[in-house]
C-alpha cells in the first residue's frame, strides 16, 4: 500500500468547502436531543460545557492537523501502515472503518425513529431506511466520488439553514429565570457535560480521511476552525433556547428537545411546522450518511484493495438489514452511548498517541537518511 | 452504472406508497375535546368533529367515549361514528370541574406525549363538566363550538397572553418549581358559555378562581401588556378639588368609578430579602383615560397628579388584595417562587419547601402610573 495518496487535480476539491464537510458531519442527529445529555450534567452552566468542548475539540483538530502536516499527502490509513507496520495499522484502520460503519447505522436509526414517533408510526423502516439508502447510493453513481458530495454537503447545509430563521417563535416564549442561579454546577458536573457534549460534536474525524483530496492545503486551517465554531453557536444556541423553552423539570426527559420547540410554531397558511422540519432534517442526514459511506469505501480500498462498488453496495445491504432488524428506542440509545463512550478514545485520545509515534518515526527516519548520505560520501 | 440505477431509484416511488394515506373525506377532525370524570372514575372524552361529507349540510357532530385512558376514550368515541378520529388538529381541551380539582398532570402528560397532538391548542375549565359547555354552545351557537370557544379566547387576548394557555405554556409552569399554572374558565350565562373566570391551580389541581377582571394585574406581571382595559373606583372626596361641577352632599360617600386602557404596561420582580422572603415589584403603567363617571377638569395641572397618586395607590391595593387571595390557596401563578429559585444558590429549591414558603412572603408592591391621554375631551 502506498502510503501518499497520488494528487489528482480531478478528485480534489478546494480548501473553502472543508467548512460545510465539518459542520455536516458535526450537525447530524445527534444535536435533535443533545441539550438534554449536557443539561443532565451541568445544568443551568451547560454554556460553560458546551464552550470547554469546542476548546477540547479546536486543540484535537491541531493535533490531527499536525499528524498530518508530517507527511506529503497522506491520511490515516497510510499513516497507520507506516508508523506501526502492515499488520496492526490494518487492525487500527479496520477500526475507523467499524466506527464509521456504527456511526452510520446510528444516524439512520435515530433518524427512523423520528419518523416513526413523529409523523409515520406504522410506516415500515424498511420503507424509510430503503429510501434512504438508495438516496445516500445514488450520490456515488457516476465518476464524481468525492467531489459530488461535497457539493451536496455545500447545497444542503445551504438549505438547511433556513430553520434557524424558524427559532426566534420559541426565543419569544422564553422564560429567562431559567437561566439562573448561575455557576452552582461543580466543576466534574461541567466536565461531565462537556464530555456529553463532544458526543454530539463527533464527526471533525473526517479530516483524516479527505486531508489528501484538500486542493489548497495551505489555506484549510481557516474554514476547519470556522466550522468547529459555527457547529458550537448552533449548539450553544440550541441548549440555550431548550433550557429557556421548558421547565428545568422536564428538560431531562425530552428526547428530542429540539424537534419539540419547533412543535409551538403556527402560522396561520401552515399548522403543523414541525412535520416540515422533521422532513427538512434529512438534509443534515444524506451528506452525513454519505461521508460516512465514502469513508468505509474509501478505507476498504485503501486496506484490502477492494473495488469501491463491491463495498458500497455490501454496506448498502448490511445497512439495510440491520436499520430493519433495530427496532426498539431504547437499543438505539445504548448503541449511541457505547459508540460515543468508545468513540471518545478514538478520536480524543488516539492523536494524541499518534503524534508523539509520528515525531519518533519521523527522526528516525532522518537519521537513518543521514546515515545513508554519510555511507555514500 | 449510471444506466442501471435507475431501477433501484424507481423503487423509492414505489416506496412512497407504504406511507398510511388519510382521506379527508374519511377523517373526522378532532377540533374541540371536553375531558369529564364519570361516578365511576372513568374518563369521559367529549368530543367535537368536523366531517367533510358531500350530503350533508351540517359538518360538525358531537361524539363521545368512555374509557380508563384518554387514548380509550378516542377509540370507544370512534365506534359511535364513521369517520376516522384525527387529532392533529385540536384546537381547544376543556377540562371538567370534577376533573380539574381532582388533577389534570397526567392529561396534559398524555397530551404532550402524543406529536400528533398539536403544541399550540388552548387549555380551559369548565365551571361544570366539560360535555355541558360543548354540547350547549353546540346547540345554541352557529359556529361550531370548538371554534367559538377558541375564538373567545383568541379574542380577549392581545400577544400572547393569558387567557391564551396554550398546551406547552400549562406544560411547563405544571413541572417548573415555583411556579403554578392558571386557566381561563368557562361558565354558562344565559345557556352561553362565558369565559367569566380565572382558575387558579395548584400544579395540576384546581383549588380556586379570580374575576377575569384581574387579568391585566396577573398579565402585567409575566410580561408586556398592551390594549387592555381595567377599573379603578376613586373616593370622590379625594378628587373634590378637580372635579368640574362643585359636590353634592350626597356625592361624599360615592366613588368616581374610572376605566383606563394601558398603553403599556410592565412588572418586574426582583428579590429584596431571600431570608426574610421579601420581594419587591415595581409596576410601570402608561394608560389612556376612557371612562369617568364623573366630568374631572383635565385643564387644571393639579388634576393629572392627583389622580395619577389616587391610581397607583387603588393599584396596589389590587395587588395586595390579589396575592393575599393567591397566599391563601396556596397558588402562586405568578411565580414569585421561580424567581426566589433563580436567586437561590447552594440548593434547589423543591417543591414542598416552595409550598410551605409561598404563604409567607412579604411583596411590596410599587405602581407608577403615568396617565398619557384622555380621549377628545379635556
Amino acid at each position: 500500500m502506498d502510503i501518499n495518496i497520488k494528487k489528482s487535480p480531478t478528485s480534489s476539491f478546494r480548501s473553502f468547502y472543508l467548512f460545510f464537510i465539518v459542520v455536516t458531519m458535526q450537525v447530524g442527529v445527534g444535536i435533535m436531543g443533545a441539550p438534554r445529555w449536557i443539561f443532565i450534567h451541568a445544568r443551568q452552566d451547560s454554556w460553560i460545557s458546551i464552550l470547554i468542548a469546542w476548546l477540547a475539540i479546536a486543540i484535537v483538530v491541531a493535533i490531527m492537523l499536525l499528524i498530518l502536516k508530517q507527511y506529503e499527502n497522506a491520511d490515516i490509513f497510510g499513516i497507520q501502515v507506516d508508523i506501526f507496520g502492515k499488520w496492526i495499522g490494518t487492525l487500527l484502520g479496520l477500526i475507523f472503518i467499524v466506527y464509521f460503519f456504527i456511526s452510520n447505522l446510528v444516524v439512520l436509526a435515530t433518524y427512523i425513529e423520528v419518523i416513526h414517533v413523529f409523523l409515520y408510526p406504522d410506516l415500515p423502516s424498511y420503507a424509510i431506511g430503503g429510501a434512504m439508502i438508495l438516496l445516500v447510493l445514488y450520490a456515488f453513481v457516476g465518476k464524481g466520488g468525492l467531489r459530488i458530495i461535497v457539493g451536496i454537503s455545500f447545497l444542503f447545509f445551504v438549505i438547511s439553514q433556513l430553520l434557524l430563521l424558524l427559532v426566534y417563535e420559541p426565543i419569544k416564549l422564553i422564560n429567562w429565570h431559567h437561566y439562573f442561579p448561575m455557576f452552582q454546577s461543580t466543576p466534574m458536573d461541567i466536565l461531565k457535560g462537556a464530555k456529553a457534549t463532544t458526543f454530539t460534536l463527533l464527526g471533525f474525524e473526517i479530516l483524516f480521511f479527505i486531508y489528501p483530496f484538500i486542493g489548497n492545503k495551505e489555506k484549510m486551517k481557516l474554514p476547519i476552525y470556522l466550522g468547529i465554531s459555527y457547529t458550537t453557536v448552533i449548539l450553544l444556541l440550541a441548549t440555550m433556547i431548550s433550557i429557556g423553552y421548558y421547565s428545568l423539570e422536564d428538560l431531562p426527559h425530552m428526547e428530542w428537545s429540539v424537534l419539540s420547540y419547533y412543535k409551538s410554531i403556527a402560522y396561520s397558511f401552515m399548522e403543523r411546522l414541525d412535520y416540515i422540519v422533521i422532513v427538512l432534517w434529512l438534509l443534515t442526514v444524506i451528506p452525513t450518511s454519505n461521508f460516512l459511506t465514502w469513508g468505509m469505501m474509501h478505507g476498504l480500498k485503501r486496506l484490502f484493495q477492494i473495488p469501491k462498488y463491491i463495498s458500497l453496495y455490501s454496506i448498502a445491504i448490511i445497512t439495510f438489514f440491520l436499520v430493519i432488524i433495530i427496532k426498539t428506542d431504547t437499543f438505539i440509545l445504548t448503541a449511541t452511548d457505547k459508540l460515543a463512550n468508545y468513540a471518545i478514545w478514538l478520536v480524543f485520545v488516539y492523536p494524541f498517541v499518534l503524534l508523539p509515534c509520528v515525531y519518533i518515526k519521523k527522526y528516525f527516519r532522518k537519521q537513518k537518511y543521514k546515515k545513508q548520505r554519510a555511507a555514500k560520501s | 452504472m449510471k444506466r442501471m440505477f435507475i431501477f433501484p431509484l424507481l423503487i423509492t416511488l414505489v416506496l412512497g406508497g407504504c406511507i398510511p394515506s388519510n382521506q379527508l373525506e374519511k377523517m373526522g377532525i378532532l377540533y374541540a375535546a371536553g375531558i369529564d370524570r364519570t361516578h365511576n372514575g372513568e374518563v369521559e372524552l367529549s368530543a367535537v368533529i368536523q366531517q367533510f361529507e358531500a350530503q350533508s349540510a351540517n359538518n360538525t357532530k358531537m361524539v363521545t367515549g368512555k374509557a380508563d385512558t384518554l387514548r380509550g376514550t378516542l377509540q370507544n368515541a370512534n365506534l359511535e361514528t364513521n369517520f376516522h378520529l384525527g387529532s392533529g388538529k385540536v384546537q381547544i381541551v376543556l377540562f371538567g370541574m370534577d376533573t380539574a380539582k381532582q388533577d389534570l398532570g397526567a392529561y396534559i402528560d398524555t397530551l404532550r406525549r402524543d406529536p400528533v397532538v398539536p403544541n399550540t391548542l388552548y387549555l380551559a375549565v369548565s365551571e361544570t363538566t366539560a360535555r355541558k359547555i360543548l354540547q350547549t354552545s353546540y346547540s345554541a351557537i352557529t359556529v361550531s363550538a370548538g371554534r367559538y370557544l377558541h375564538d373567545v379566547i383568541d379574542r380577549n387576548s392581545n400577544d400572547d397572553v393569558f387567557p391564551k394557555v396554550p398546551l406547552y405554556n400549562y406544560f411547563v409552569k405544571l413541572s417548573d418549581i415555583g411556579q403554578d399554572p392558571m386557566l381561563p374558565m368557562f361558565h354558562l350565562y344565559e345557556g352561553i358559555p362565558k369565559m367569566d373566570y380565572i382558575a387558579l391551580f395548584q400544579k395540576g389541581k384546581y383549588v380556586g378562581k379570580l374575576s377575569m377582571g384581574e387579568k391585566y394585574l396577573l398579565n402585567m406581571l409575566e410580561s408586556k401588556v398592551k390594549g387592555e382595559f381595567f377599573d379603578v373606583s376613586v373616593p370622590t372626596k379625594a378628587l373634590k378639588q378637580v372635579t368640574r361641577s362643585p359636590l353634592n352632599s350626597d356625592d361624599k360617600n360615592k366613588n368616581v368609578r374610572i376605566n383606563f386602557e394601558i398603553a403599556e404596561g410592565k412588572g418586574r420582580i426582583r428579590v429584596v430579602d431571600m431570608d426574610k422572603l421579601d420581594f419587591h415589584a415595581k409596576i410601570k403603567m402608561e394608560v389612556h383615560l376612557i371612562e369617568t363617571s364623573r366630568q374631572l377638569d383635565f385643564n387644571n395641572p393639579q388634576t393629572a397628579s392627583l389622580l395619577k397618586k389616587k391610581v397607583e395607590k387603588e393599584v396596589e391595593k389590587k395587588y395586595d388584595k390579589l396575592l393575599h387571595h393567591l397566599q391563601s390557596v396556596n397558588s402562586d401563578v405568578i411565580g414569585f417562587g421561580n424567581i426566589y429559585r433563580a436567586n437561590l444558590k447552594g440548593h434547589q429549591l423543591t417543591e414542598k419547601e416552595w409550598r410551605d414558603k409561598f404563604p409567607k412572603i412579604n411583596v411590596k408592591f410599587d405602581a407608577d402610573v403615568k396617565i398619557v391621554g384622555h380621549g377628545e375631551m379635556s
